[in-house]
């Protein structure tokens, strides 16, 4: 109760600073905020607390909030300038907040209705932002689409939950479950429909093919650090979301429906991938590597049995903090039109910047020792266990496309440079990108720390 | 010339020992280390001729070696014996020995020359154009089924909403 | 804990080499011979217990049935004798040239030293593959900053080719992971869990892992990248490239393929030693008719590797006893072949054998060295080469005698090739290339005369390298015989 009070207190605090003229206040404010709610969830990460039966802060969402925490922690950090700017008027840092929110909504809900809500209250507020430079035409382009399909998504979530509703007169998601075994064979097809349906507006949200196609054309047009806000925390609580209602509904999931999905892992693998290899404009070349990593992760939450929560925190750990490195980089290089050839060179005019986009490539590639290694083996030991080798198959053919292209961007990196040596990093900067890289590096080593840490939560809460 | 010549012959009378017959080992008592030399891997093997045996080989070697020890003497010492000069000179079975049997030359033509075009065909034509394409046509591959796949990104929003629903209507459509 | 300073030394070399700017390379050598000290001292102890295999320990990441697990038996030992004297000839012989930001270099240098011979002394599948992961990135960023003409291309397709087999490997083993009971990667429980496999799963699993050791030696028709990157690499990139690296790959089918599917050796192994035995012959005839030495070094390579492939896959006491052999000799050679090339292209400038000619009356010395190399590389008796081909010759004719009848045909047709190099090269005439040729440097005349000991000194008394691993080979394949 306490973490969403303080999160959603800071978000009115960031609406007062603006016309008391406190906005430099705000950055410490805010950061302070997520790091109280990260210190919260760490001390209690054995207990369980019900909101009201809306939402419950327990085994399951702490570690997902602690997650969130450090990714917001790092997000604010490392994009602090975007909320200096004098031109802008909109207040960025309540819309953050508010977001910020939702999201924790999300990952902690035991009710639908209140999914339904943390899905809003997330998304309204990255409408917005992503909508944030008023003159910039693929700013706006991206704010409508995104809007527009998101608008259309929901609908298609509250249709599921109202079907879910229909069938077992609850929105609970523990009596649902409970209801699941005994019901009548109408309101079985209901259920299922309601679940697809689900699927779908979730699959939507964490951008899975052929679910995915705002996803490019927004990332794209959407200012670098709303991006990066995108293709982290509003994936990560989309995903824990997506598992918590995955686990509600284990068992109950028929035949088709599961290979549909497991189709949607397949398209959303290669989809990603085989597009990704010509991409030039490296925002869109980003933007189809998160749908790519939405492929890993669905892979293994689906298919991992026991442990998938334990997986995914892990996963979304290590993928949203090599994603908020190589955006802060791009953003460092060039405001917002990025193409592949302005890395050229910059391991000779920035190699603090240089060294960080390869530890974030390498470990979103996959490649040991860097944490992305353990994340995308632990998806493809879970696909091999569930029996499910050709995906297995298709993971492999995934990574290697990765590899492909993302050495595109450290090879273009070692090329000789033609420009004059870029501005210096601030220091607060480049202790961002050491912090990042330390992180990325020390996550393997320590992984045995993480997941055994997350593991013990699970077993405290069962 | 000397110098090598003196190395290899103090090398041909320690070389002798290594494989010196069982029976005249065992007569002088003298224990073959050399035999298993290698025995840690290949194993012993116990294989000897009979003494009858051993004795006429090393009666006939020796035999051969004075001839030649003699023919030498004659061909260097005496100067009796003058090499043929002109090879083509000659005909029929004198031609075949003066010419050495025209090993060399067969192997020249037979030998290494066939084995260079196989070489050379190889490649060029395993190696440049079957093994190679096929790895970059991996490579081509990909980028073409890229480009085409990239224009399903129309930037268009009804496209968009479209496949969204087809998506969602093929789901539904699994579960009857 | 005997066994990670094998990890440490290098490592923290590694670190001291990225610190210590300029002389990065005095740092680093003294590291490696440090590490050579430690190896020898590891070596005596080994001796003098009666050969006990030493191991280490410790649990690491427990959720995933993964441990810290090091072991050093004779043959683990046997390849990690080899780094540690390959390591220092290879940082020796990079002192004649200056590199840019040789600091860099020579901590990537170390570090892929580190992973090396972290992979010949892993005893847990899943720590073996990032040892084995870990060793590619600092070579091919090595390639990447400091190599040739076309190196983006071309580095890069030796990744991703690499990874294929890679990702296919750590498929096999996540496969083999999931057949053990108690959910582990330790050595022992995967060698149970692929025993106990039926033969076709085995075939499976052969496949997968051979895939990924014939892409790394590498092995036709898969060999592809390896011309081109040796041809791009820096010298010390190549010589660690074929030197030490990919032993990796023979090692691995000793300790990560042979024990762990027996049975599926057993059964489809032919396949892999006839493509290893093509592989000989194949390389072999590409050689004899490369116009560059490096090149040709490079298609030569493939064709001993290929040897002691098809020898180690026969799977008996003298194919892996004369594996393990050749292996130090081809890495000693290796070493040799690539110095040669790096002393005549740095005077001439080219390595284009036509152009080259009559070296040999300007550098006597070079040339009577390169022969001694030359000699080694062809097996001659009495060179280290021959000690391992002739034992391998003869565990491929045991397993199958058509196939060894052709392996055996390599040593002819290496012959052609190294003595055609030679010839072009040192003897007939001087070629204008050739003309300002300047005397061989002290440090150049005191590695080449090392590499000419060792390659005599082996060949001549082989028994106490013979003698390191023979116990643990005699007891891996009493292992698989049960």
């Amino acid at each position: 109760m306490t973490e969403l009070i303080i999160l959603s207190l800071t978000g009115v605090a960031a609406l007062v600073s603006e016309f008391l003229n406190l906005r430099k206040m705000m950055l410490p404010l805010a950061i302070l905020a997520l790091l109280s709610v990260l210190g919260l969830s760490f001390l209690h990460i054995g207990s369980e607390e019900a909101i009201y039966g809306m939402a419950s802060l327990d085994s399951f969402s702490r570690p997902f909030l602690s997650v969130l925490c450090v990714l917001g922690i790092l997000w604010f950090w490392g994009f602090r300038r975007f909320f200096e700017d004098e031109k802008v008027t909109t207040d960025y840092f309540a819309l953050a907040l508010f977001s910020f929110a939702g999201a924790a909504c999300m990952v902690s809900y035991t009710n639908l209705a209140m999914l339904f809500l943390g899905v809003e209250i997330l998304s309204i507020p990255v409408y917005v932002l992503a909508g944030s430079r008023k003159s910039d035409v693929r700013g706006n382009e991206a704010a409508f689409k995104y809007f527009l399909l998101g608008a259309f998504s929901s609908g298609f979530l509250l249709f599921g939950i109202a079907l879910i509703y229909g069938a077992t007169g609850t929105f609970d998601l523990g009596e649902i479950t409970a209801k699941l075994a005994n019901l009548t064979p109408e309101n079985q097809s209901l259920i299922q429909i309601g679940f697809v349906l689900t699927v779908a507006a979730f699959a939507f949200k964490v951008a899975a093919a052929p679910f995915h196609f705002w996803a490019p054309d927004v990332y794209e047009g959407s200012p670098v650090p709303v991006t990066a806000y995108m293709v982290t925390v509003v994936k990560v609580a989309a995903f824990a979301a997506l598992l918590k209602f995955f686990h509600a509904f284990q068992g109950a999931v028929p035949q088709t429906v599961a290979w549909a999905i497991y189709g949607l892992c397949f398209l959303t693998l290669m989809v990603a991938n085989f597009i990704a290899a010509s991409q030039k404009n490296v925002k869109r070349l980003m933007a189809y590597s998160s749908i790519s990593h939405t492929g890993f992760m669905l892979t293994g939450i689906f298919s991992q049995q026991s442990d998938a929560q334990d997986l995914l925190v892990y996963y979304s750990l290590v993928y949203g903090i090599a994603s908020l490195t190589a955006f802060r980089v791009l953003w460092y290089l060039r405001n917002e039109v990025a193409d592949i050839q302005d890395f050229k060179g910059l391991l000779h005019t920035n190699q603090i910047a240089a060294v960080a986009v390869i530890m974030a490539m390498l470990s979103m590639a996959g490649i040991p020792p860097l944490a992305g290694f353990i994340a995308k083996y632990r998806v493809l030991a879970a696909a091999s266990a569930a029996g499910q080798g050709w995906l297995v198959v298709v993971g492999i053919l995934a990574s290697l496309l990765a590899i492909y292209y993302y050495f595109k961007i450290i090879i273009v990196m070692f090329e000789p440079s033609e420009t004059a040596p870029n501005r210096e990093l601030k220091l607060a900067d480049k202790v961002f990108l050491y912090v990042c890289c330390a992180l990325l590096l020390g996550a393997d080593g320590v992984a045995g720390g993480v997941i055994s840490r997350t593991q013990q939560s699970m077993a405290y809460g069962h | 010339m000397t110098i090598p010549l003196v190395l290899l012959a103090i090398l041909s009378i320690i070389g002798g020992w290594m494989g010196i017959p069982h029976g005249i080992a065992h007569a002088m008592g003298i224990h073959k280390s050399f035999d298993t030399f290698l025995a840690p891997v290949l194993g012993t093997f116990e294989m000897h001729a009979s003494l009858g045996m051993e004795l006429a080989i090393m009666g006939v070697t020796t035999l051969l070696i004075i001839a030649t020890i003699y023919y030498a003497y004659l061909l260097f010492v005496k100067k009796q014996v003058r090499p043929v000069r002109d090879v083509e000179a000659l005909t029929g079975p004198s031609r075949l020995i003066a010419g050495r049997f025209f090993i060399d030359e067969f192997y020249r033509k037979y030998i290494v020359q066939a084995n260079d075009k196989f070489a050379q065909l190889l490649e060029n034509v395993v190696e440049n154009r079957v093994v190679d394409n096929t790895v970059n046509a991996i490579g081509t591959a990909v980028s073409a089924i890229s480009n085409r796949f990239r224009k399903i990104q129309t930037g268009q929003l009804e496209h968009y909403v479209l496949v969204f629903v087809v998506a969602v209507a093929v789901m539904v459509a699994l579960l009857i | 804990m005997q066994l990670l300073p094998l990890l440490l030394i290098p490592l923290l070399t590694a670190i001291s080499a990225y610190f210590s700017g300029k002389n990065a390379k005095y740092v680093a050598l003294g590291g490696s011979l440090l590490n050579l000290g430690y190896v020898l001292f590891l070596l005596y102890t080994y001796n003098t217990t009666g050969q006990e295999t030493i191991t280490f320990s410790v649990p690491w990441i427990p959720q995933l049935g993964v441990s810290f697990s090091l072991m050093l038996d004779g043959i683990s030992l046997m390849l990690t004798i080899l780094s540690a004297i390959v390591m220092p000839m290879v940082l020796y012989a990079s002192f004649n040239r200056d590199y840019p930001d040789r600091h860099v270099l020579y901590a990537l240098m170390m570090l892929m030293d580190a992973a090396m011979a972290g992979s010949f002394i892993a005893a847990d599948g899943f720590l073996f593959y990032l040892f084995w992961e870990i060793a590619l990135i600092p070579i091919y960023f090595i390639c990447l900053k400091w190599g040739g003409e076309g190196r983006q291309k071309i580095t890069l397709k030796f990744f991703l080719y690499t990874m294929v087999g890679s990702l296919f490997m750590l498929f096999a083993f996540i496969y083999l992971y999931q057949h053990t009971p108690d959910k582990t990667f330790a050595l022992q429980a995967l060698y149970e869990a692929g025993r106990s496999l039926p033969v076709q799963e085995q075939g499976l699993v052969f496949a997968g892992i051979f895939l990924a050791f014939a892409i790394k030696m590498p092995i036709f028709p898969l060999h592809t990248w390896q011309p081109e990157t040796y041809y791009i690499a820096p010298t010390p990139g190549a010589m660690l490239l074929s030197g030490i690296m990919l032993k990796m790959a023979t090692y691995g089918i000793i300790r990560w393929l042979i024990p762990v599917v027996p049975q599926g050796v057993a059964e489809y192994g032919i396949w892999a030693v006839g493509l290893s035995v093509v592989s000989i012959l194949y390389a072999s005839f590409i050689s004899i008719v490369q116009k560059d030495y490096k090149r040709l070094i490079a298609f030569a390579s493939i064709a001993h590797v290929g040897l002691i492939s098809a020898g180690l896959l026969s799977a008996n006491v003298q194919g892996i006893q004369g594996g393990l052999v050749e292996m130090l000799s081809h890495g000693i050679n290796s070493v040799g072949l690539f110095f040669v090339y790096d002393i005549i292209v740095t005077r001439t400038g080219t390595s284009e054998m036509d152009k080259l000619g009559g070296i040999r009356s300007i550098d006597p010395r070079l040339g009577f060295m390169f022969l001694i190399i030359v000699l080694g590389v062809v097996a001659l008796p009495f060179t280290n080469g021959f000690v391992g081909e002739f034992l391998l010759i003869v565990g491929l004719f045991k397993y199958n005698q058509v196939l060894g009848a052709f392996a055996g045909l390599s040593i002819i047709l290496g012959v052609v090739y190294m003595f055609r190099s030679f010839q072009k090269m040192m003897l007939g005439e001087v070629k204008d290339e050739a003309l300002n040729y300047k005397k061989q440097t002290r440090q150049e005349t005191m590695l080449l005369l090392l590499v000419c000991l060792l390659i005599v000194g082996f060949g001549v008394y082989p028994k106490p390298i013979l003698a390191i691993s023979e116990k643990s080979v005699v007891e891996l394949l009493q292992g698989i015989a049960q």
